[in-house]
């Protein structure tokens, strides 16, 4: 008698198991679910089989090749398309010519098979369907048969309400070959839906036969576990390979070559793999270990399912888990019951990962990540949420809807009940959808929302310094990235969230310690239609609209598609400019530029300045922050050449006050405010720090070295639309064209230049510089600085890259290459040293 | 000690908020016409105002655009009977907004506040 191994399943509802194999090839017990069945099928002598391959077939063929390794004979069909069950039996019709039995592969069960044979035979039938009785027949197919065990009827999947009975069908059948006279050719046809209510109505030798013993469907992760419970619970007699081990009173079966330090606390029934190693001090409970795996001390396994190759560091726990081949779990990190890690990922040490949740294949978690929710698109988790005053990722495969709205709750939950928030986007689709996302976790949280839809940031900064609201958020595709969306969080005073408040949001997150509204008390969404016009009110304010009107000054500006195009022109036109805008439309599809444009943007620009004979040119990006400004003669500025001008023109327009820097800026800013007995402040990088040291009242201006800047007066944050106003008001004011006055700024060399440098080892390269720098003139305000004479040069760590950056000024340029050069080498030096110095 | 302006037309309000900011440790000065606000702002250096947006026949929001033109840095908190200006743009000018009650804390918390964050900024 021949069988037929129904081995075609694509194991859907199995991911992420099946990501790398077919559904009958995932191991149980060390060797595929589909060789349980051809041991089973041998045990009744029956050892011809045809193998029904569809999904994946050489996995499969690979695996078991003609059969004589198993003691069978294999014949392989692999159908050109999805048939269907009896289907896919009928393109097997030449090698059947004789009774046959059909049985999927990916059953676990311990059936008397001869004794359904048996039945078949005593009854003549054309066709009999191996019945079992569940406690929850819903997910399967109810079959009733009468007193002769003939079938009377069939309900698929029934609701509860139609449950008569909890016997049901098997998938395992004994056919006559006549039946393929039944099975069209070339058709989709299924055994249980098709072909059997058709042999029921033919009134056909139709027959259930119920059999005694242990079945189960693996058919999803939660099976597949349980599964492994019930065999290591002896519920079901299945072949285990590994050889058991004479030790009274325990059940522990393990493989050649494997290695166990005899302090190993084993507990219930332990399966190790060959060639695996246990290290002292390790506890395991009811577990299966693959082949080559290494388990060090201190790891505790219970219940649990790890494949081949897979790496538990020390003080790990895992709990009642699968964790699939090619895995390393690093040190003292906790998976909880239900978790499945998919092949060839990395889990760094110290991670949580919270019940049930699924990693997809080759993921990198980063070591003291939480991990809370399935893991299936991006490639890594991420240890914490933001980065500064943000959170960025891949939109809509690290920001999905689902994430965003559990972190508008998380957000919804740090705030007051019932206070009001300001939320905005920039143009593009992907924000508008993120957004929204956003708004209904905040609702949850019983938080107000006041939208203000499409707004550039600094507005919604600028209302944030009313009362009304306690924070405000601004979701923005990012700028070097279009892939990738960007939520900028802000607090009551419009100031970029401080690290303590995105500590707070990203604790309730990990936790998921929210607080829902009850059902009465949700949060309202409201507009604020006149938000642009408050700011126009405020930005008049802050400029002599008498001086501008008079010189009608001319500029054109490449707006890169941001929201700025449709505020600034109109504010400039009112004050008397006249605007050339460039690529004002917004383009929601297409979003700003991507970043490799920017240079050729600029130089059409100022080419279009030239032509035009403009007093000057602004680019400004998407954020609305930053700006680039082209001089009358096309000369485009590098922020290092444009903090130093801006200050100058503020000096000359005859502001007193304090000018606000980072430590990078070049040090000619402190030589030309001297000059008017003016002061430099200079802080971190971070905008932050900036921002918060431009509040102080005497401070006039902020600048960065990347082109932002904030003039107090109007409000203490980066506004590049203010900007570009406030460049043309003290340009007429100055009097002479902006190349004039920068031709008049003193001459000093800047360069700026970066390291990579792992995180690890940024530390220990930052140690070493201040050692070098201890008979030195050192600044530690941010990085280290190094001063030598009038000269400086800044060894700066990046906050969010694995960079070091290196900034250097000299009066000579061949001094500040010469200081450039010396670091450059001994960070390389130092970077070698610490590598050699890590076991 | 700060010193605040109360501006309100009606006599109660100006005792009551009178007696229980000055229990508070404040100075107040109170004012029952935008008139009388405006000259007693010029006169005084005040640290606060406290202002109702219905003056009789007087805007308050219009006072505030004043004092905001003229003190820019003087930090004005509105405080009015209704809710419905805290939508209204010409109001965000001021530092805070109260709705009148019958509870006084609400109003010293955002006096507390307000103050916090101009001596922070100074």
């Amino acid at each position: 008698m021949k069988a037929v191994i129904m081995a075609g399943g694509f194991g859907t509802r199995m991911q992420p198991l099946t990501c790398n194999l077919p559904k009958p090839m995932v191991p149980l017990m060390n060797r595929p679910i589909m060789l349980h069945i051809v041991e089973l099928l041998k045990k009744y002598e029956i050892t011809d089989l045809v193998m029904l391959l569809y999904h994946q077939p050489s996995v499969i063929k690979n695996f078991f090749r003609d059969g004589a390794d198993f003691g069978v004979k294999i014949t392989y069909v692999t159908p050109l398309e999805d048939m269907g069950t009896a289907g896919a039996v009928k393109y097997a019709e030449k090698y059947l010519d004789d009774r046959f039995l059909i049985i999927s592969g990916d059953l676990l069960t311990d059936f008397n098979l001869q004794e359904v044979v048996d039945f078949h035979t005593s009854n003549n039938a054309l066709a009999t369907i191996t019945l079992t009785s569940v406690k929850d027949p819903l997910q399967f197919g109810v079959v009733i048969t009468d007193k002769e065990k003939r079938i009377t009827q069939f309900l698929e999947k029934p609701g509860w309400g139609e449950v008569i009975s909890d016997t049901i069908n098997t998938g395992i059948y004994v056919l006559e070959p006549e039946i393929f006279k039944y099975i069209p050719q070339g058709e989709n046809f299924d055994f249980s839906q098709d072909l059997f209510p058709l042999l029921l109505k033919n009134q056909e030798g139709l027959y259930g036969f119920t059999v005694q013993g242990y079945w189960r469907d693996i058919g999803n992760t939660d099976s597949y576990r349980e599964a492994h419970h019930d065999i290591l619970k002896g519920l079901v007699n299945v072949r285990i390979d590994e050889p058991k081990k004479d030790l009274v009173g325990k059940d522990l079966r393990i493989g050649s070559d494997a290695r166990l330090a005899e302090t190993t606390l084993m507990e219930g029934t332990v399966v190790v793999g060959d060639n695996t190693q246990v290290h002292a001090g390790a506890q395991i409970k009811d577990s299966v270990i693959g082949r080559n795996c290494t388990i060090e001390g201190g790891v505790k396994l219970n219940r649990s399912v790890i494949w081949d190759n897979v790496y538990v560091k020390k003080g790990a726990s895992v709990n009642d888990c699968v964790i699939c081949n090619n895995v390393s779990v690093g040190q003292g990190v906790v998976m909880e019951e239900g978790g499945v890690v998919a092949d060839d990922t990395s889990i760094g040490e110290e991670s949580y990962v919270k019940p049930d949740v699924k990693i997809w294949p080759r993921k990198v978690i980063e070591s003291g990540a939480t991990v809370t929710g399935n893991l299936i698109w991006g490639e890594r988790w991420k240890k914490s949420l933001f980065e500064g005053e943000m959170i960025r990722g891949l939109t809509n495969i690290e920001l999905t809807p689902e994430f965003v709205a559990k972190l508008g709750c998380a957000y919804g939950t740090s705030l007051p009940k019932g206070s009001h928030v300001l939320v905005g986007r920039d143009a593009t689709l992907s924000s508008r959808m993120l957004k929204r996302s956003f708004l209904g976790g905040i609702l949850s949280a019983g938080v107000n929302v006041r939208d203000v839809k499409m707004i550039p940031l600094p507005v919604l900064r600028y209302k944030l310094r009313t009362f009304g609201e306690v924070g405000g958020v601004h979701f923005r595709q990012a700028n070097n990235d279009p892939t990738s969306t960007e939520i900028v969080f802000l607090d009551a005073d419009g100031l970029d969230f401080s690290s303590s408040m995105g500590k707070n949001v990203e604790r309730i997150f990990y936790k998921e310690n929210f607080r829902r509204a009850h059902h009465m008390e949700p949060g309202g969404i409201s507009e604020l239609p006149h938000v642009v016009d408050f700011y126009r009110e405020g930005f008049f304010r802050g400029i002599d609209l008498d001086l501008m009107k008079r010189l009608n000054s001319k500029v054109v500006i490449d707006f890169n598609h941001s929201p700025a195009g449709q505020i600034l022109p109109p504010i400039l036109t009112e004050m008397g400019c006249e605007v050339i805008g460039l690529n004002t439309y917004l383009d929601e599809q297409r979003g700003s530029k991507r970043a490799e444009e920017k240079p050729e943007s600029l130089q059409q620009l100022a080419k279009i300045v030239v032509t035009l004979e403009a007093c000057a040119g602004f680019w400004v990006d998407p954020t609305v922050e930053e700006v680039v400004l082209v001089d009358e003669t096309g000369a485009i500025y590098s922020p290092a050449q444009l903090l130093p001008l801006m200050v100058a023109l503020t000096l000359r327009r005859g502001w007193k006050g304090a000018f606000v820097a980072p430590v990078s800026a070049p040090s000619i800013l402190e030589q030309i405010t001297a000059e008017h007995g003016c002061s430099v402040r200079r802080t971190k990088s971070a905008e932050r720090s900036m921002i918060e040291a431009a509040f102080s009242p005497e401070v006039v201006l902020a600048g960065t070295m990347g082109g932002r800047f904030a003039f107090p007066r109007f409000q203490a944050a980066f506004d590049g639309m203010f900007t570009i106003a406030k460049t043309l008001e003290l340009a007429a004011s100055a009097g002479t064209p902006l190349s004039e006055v920068m031709e008049d700024l003193p001459k000093r060399t800047f360069l700026q230049g970066k390291i990579p440098c792992v995180w690890e080892m940024k530390g220990g390269v930052m140690r070493k510089m201040s050692e070098d720098s201890l008979d030195k003139e050192a600044s530690f305000i941010d990085g280290i600085k190094i001063s030598v004479g009038e000269d400086w040069i800044l060894v700066l760590p990046d906050q969010y890259n694995p960079v070091i950056h290196l900034v250097a000024e000299a009066r000579e340029p061949r001094n500040a290459q010469k200081l450039m050069d010396e670091y450059r080498q001994k960070v390389e030096r130092w970077k070698k040293e610490l590598q050699g110095a890590t076991p | 000690m700060a010193k605040l302006l109360v501006v309100d037309d009606e006599a109660n309000i100006r005792l009551l908020y009178a007696q229980e900011l000055t229990d508070e440790g404040y100075e107040v000065v109170t004012a029952a016409s935008a008139l009388e606000a405006v000259e007693k702002f010029r006169d005084g250096s005040f640290d606060l105002v406290i202002l109702d947006i219905k003056l009789k026949n007087e805007s308050g929001i219009d006072l505030l655009q004043r004092i905001v033109k003229e003190r820019h840095a003087l930090p004005v908190i509105l405080c009015t009977a209704f809710s419905c200006y805290k939508d209204d743009f010409s109001a965000w000018l001021a530092d805070g907004y109260v709705v009148k009650s019958s509870d006084m804390q609400e109003l010293k918390d955002e006096i507390q506040r307000v103050l916090a964050k101009k001596n922070r900024a100074a």
